[in-house]
């Protein structure tokens, strides 16, 4: 089947977004303190299950709750949950699970169908995008209301039915699904979210790895990436490609056209691989 | 990228909306949803800290989330706010359009040699 | 063109023909081919010996060198891009009043086609676009353009990020300058057609160098070389349909059993670029015994495997996707910093299981003869003897180069 990767995480991404958007009106279970790693905001309280997001950013507010047994437990089934969740998955919870990547990419889908062009961001771009994210992360882990500037804030809730109060977060939402219009995955460049993310992915078991020597350079891998990763096409020593941005889309893999020049490894062995007969299925009639 | 004026242009829509933002933050005040602020939700953050822990084990959302209850169904507020996104994002979304990219012009050499076609020279 | 020269092109033209069909003579004679070759073999013939064009004289066509020019954007504007790098001793001496002593010999047999009109596509040719890789084509860019209107399209030197954004404009300028010569609009949905032959060409080819990476192969590597040649001077349908037919009967021969010589040394032959019909170094290796299984030339296999991936559907995403591919991957010594080739000829030496590399300098091809240092540290690296042959058009050298190359593959089949 052409794409089939593409469209396994297409599949992935529509039901987590269905679930995770929506399945509060229609099932009943309750998954208590579990929280996922990504943008499922807890602003949509008709919802199954809930992102971390807010909860990480709020911290410090239950370091002034006092510690009743029943808080600490709390705390540590919220956050527990979440890292055990960061440590298995990684950022594949950015690629495959979570709603506003899924809204992102629908954007951009909607931009190729209409045949608009897109941009490109350079190098110089992506660190200066970089720097805008270390910026967010910060404001993130302190603390200081990053609900009131969230971009998803607007746009999950308001899918669901639910309002919340007009914030700056309204004019955030606008501009970044502006850009996310023309450059895939824009927000994912700046998610604080997918910064902490990153900050694990030394852990985590699921790499991206290279086989210098079967790669021609012939730059489809940077072409194809959505998160502007010039090292993946570049490398030419280190086995290991996977950084901190990357979001485990693993397009990369999918249209590198040498033999087993990309693959994605979890604990060491490869599950997915590239190949010359993958390209030509996807790309040749 | 953009050019100088379209970037005075969004910087103009941005400061204006912030400043409708921020003047709304003063008038609303512990909103009820009603009327003018109706389609601002009900959602605060002195009700988000009333109820953290205090609600009962049933309530799936603990910590932070026990607040929520505030953030009311609001078909029309939340449409509004969706509509909002649509009509800004498209606005700013032609704005950054990105623009056509140069075009090297080449020099052809021997373009003007009229007898280019040595069937006849030589 | 007054009568002496028109004495003297008679003389060429009839000595250009029998080069070119002694050439395809001896490879008859030399190998056994499946009957599906005959396609390549009447194609050249055709051309070559019979100087008949393969496309009708009210179609324009566009002169291409190397492998750096994007061919795509000329088929989609209904043009004929046919690549103009002469093969043919012949042209080198009718070349040789126009250029210096010390030049490579494709560049005076380009100069010499052009002067002395020894095919008909050159003097048919509505322009030139030459990548100024090397400062051979440089200058030759200068002298064609008084016989041709020529475009130097200046290739960086460099593929890092800023360079090669560079490019990108570059190829977009050829849009209106192809377009103005054909008097055909490149439309998207033009581009994305020409895109997709030629992505299944690629296809093809790999199916067909699949075969040659069986142990043993199923067929001589001369062979091959001569049907990626043909390339440049068919139809691509045509040539599509030709390929797919050779590979289904080498897939028939593959379930029967036929194959060449399992004790033949198998041999990768990289360096300058062997054109029809200067194949002298392929056939007398193959005449020898040994099989050319890796071929890293530029009118050779590498011509016609690099893909093209398609990110933006506009015309201005597509020409992108065709600068990534025509300069990212190009080994071509003509980039100041080529350590990719040395990767790619480490990755064919494993996937070919070659057993010695012969290195093909042409006298006066600096870029390459630079090079040879690091593919004689590669084969130091790899345990794979390495032998750099120095040689250009003429024929007079072949008893010399008979003795060096067999002794080579005696040495070769006793390891």
């Amino acid at each position: 089947m052409r794409d089939m990767n593409q469209k396994i995480r297409w599949l992935i991404l529509g039901i987590s977004f269905v679930l995770l958007v929506y399945g509060g009106r229609f099932l009943s279970v309750d998954f208590g303190n579990v929280k996922l790693p990504v943008f499922a905001c807890p602003y949509n309280t008709n919802a199954v299950i809930e992102g971390s997001c807010l909860y990480l950013t709020e911290w410090t507010d239950y370091l002034l709750e006092g510690a009743s047994v029943k808080s600490l437990f709390n705390i540590l089934m919220i956050f527990g949950s979440t890292l055990v969740a960061i440590l298995l998955f990684g950022r594949l919870w950015c690629g495959y699970v979570c709603p506003f990547g899924f809204i992102q990419d629908i954007l951009y889908k909607i931009r190729e169908w209409s045949g608009l062009k897109k941009r490109n961001l350079d190098q110089k771009m992506r660190e200066r995008l970089n720097f805008i994210k270390w910026g967010l992360l910060i404001i993130f882990l302190i603390g200081i209301g990053f609900c009131e500037i969230c971009p998803v804030r607007y746009v999950i809730p308001p899918l669901n039915g639910i309002a919340t109060r007009f914030e700056f977060g309204l004019i955030v939402a606008i501009i970044v699904l502006a850009f996310s219009f023309n450059s895939e995955r824009f927000f994912c460049r700046i998610c604080p979210l997918g910064a902490t993310l990153g900050l694990f992915q030394k852990w985590v078991p699921f790499k991206i790895t290279k086989d210098c020597v079967a790669c021609t350079e012939c730059g489809i891998c940077y072409e194809a990436c959505p998160m502007d990763i010039r090292e993946i096409y570049t490398e030419r020593e280190k086995t290991d490609v996977t950084c901190g941005e990357c979001i485990l889309c693993n397009k990369c893999i999918d249209y590198c056209p040498e033999k087993e020049a990309l693959s994605l490894t979890f604990f060491g062995k490869k599950i997915y691989t590239s190949g010359r007969d993958r390209f030509y299925k996807n790309h040749v009639k | 990228m953009l050019d100088k004026r379209r970037r005075i242009i969004i910087t103009l829509i941005v400061v204006a909306l912030i400043g409708i933002g921020s003047m709304d933050r003063f008038m609303d005040g512990d909103n009820d949803g009603h009327g003018e602020g109706g389609k601002f939700g009900n959602e605060n953050d002195t009700e988000r800290e009333s109820e953290r822990f205090g609600g009962d084990d049933k309530n799936n959302d603990f910590g932070g989330g026990g607040g929520m209850e505030g953030a009311k169904e609001n078909f029309v507020g939340s449409a509004v706010q969706l509509g909002l996104i649509v009509v800004g994002g498209i606005i700013i979304g032609a704005l950054i359009q990105p623009k056509g990219i140069e075009i090297v012009k080449h020099t052809v050499m021997g373009a003007n040699n009229k007898n280019i076609n040595n069937k006849s020279e030589v | 063109m007054d009568l002496r020269k028109a004495k003297r092109k008679a003389r060429y033209d009839r000595n250009f023909v029998r080069v070119s069909n002694k050439m395809l003579e001896l490879m008859k004679e030399t190998f056994e081919s499946p009957k599906s070759f005959d396609y390549f073999y009447d194609q050249m013939e055709s051309l070559f010996v019979n100087q008949k064009m393969w496309v009708s004289e009210d179609q324009s066509i566009i002169g291409t060198f190397c492998a750096m020019v994007p061919e795509e954007l000329i088929t989609a504007a209904g043009g004929v891009p046919v690549r103009l790098c002469g093969g043919n001793y012949i042209a080198q001496v009718a070349g040789d009043e126009y250029a210096p002593r010390d030049s490579c010999p494709v560049v005076k047999a380009v100069i010499g086609s052009f002067d002395m009109n020894l095919l008909p596509m050159y003097s048919s040719c509505k322009l030139a676009i030459v990548p100024t890789s090397c400062d051979g084509k440089k200058k030759m860019a200068e002298v064609i353009s008084n016989y041709v209107p020529t475009l130097p399209l200046h290739i960086p030197a460099l593929k890092d990020e800023e360079s090669f954004e560079d490019v990108i404009p570059l190829f977009m300028g050829l849009v209106p300058i192809i377009e103005e010569t054909t008097g055909n609009q490149i439309t998207p949905r033009r581009l994305k057609e020409a895109i997709q032959i030629n992505q299944e060409i690629n296809k093809e080819v790999h199916r067909l160098m699949a075969y040659k990476k069986m142990k043993p192969a199923l067929i001589h590597g001369s062979l091959v070389l001569l049907a990626m040649n043909t390339y440049q001077y068919s139809d691509r349908s045509d040539y599509l349909k030709a390929l797919r037919n050779l590979n289904d009967e080498l897939e028939l021969r593959k379930n029967e059993g036929m194959s060449l010589s399992e004790k033949a040394p198998r041999i990768m032959m990289t360096g300058s670029p062997v054109v029809f019909p200067n194949m002298k170094l392929p056939v007398a290796l193959e005449e020898l015994g040994a099989v050319v299984v890796a071929d890293e030339t530029c009118a050779g296999d590498r011509m016609l495997t690099d893909p093209v991936f398609i990110s933006d559907g506009t015309l201005e995403g597509m020409v992108r996707s065709l600068a990534v591919k025509y300069v990212l991957p190009c080994s071509c010594p003509t980039f100041a910093y080529n350590e990719e080739r040395i990767y790619r000829l480490k990755q064919m030496v494993k996937d070919y299981e070659v057993d010695g590399i012969i290195y093909h300098v042409l006298r006066g091809c600096l870029p390459y003869d630079f090079e040879v240092r690091n593919v004689e540290k590669l084969s130091k690296e790899l345990g794979v003897p390495v032998l750099r042959v120095e040689t250009d058009y003429n024929t007079e050298d072949m008893e010399q180069l008979k003795i060096r190359l067999e002794a080579f593959t005696e040495m070769l089949k006793m390891k």
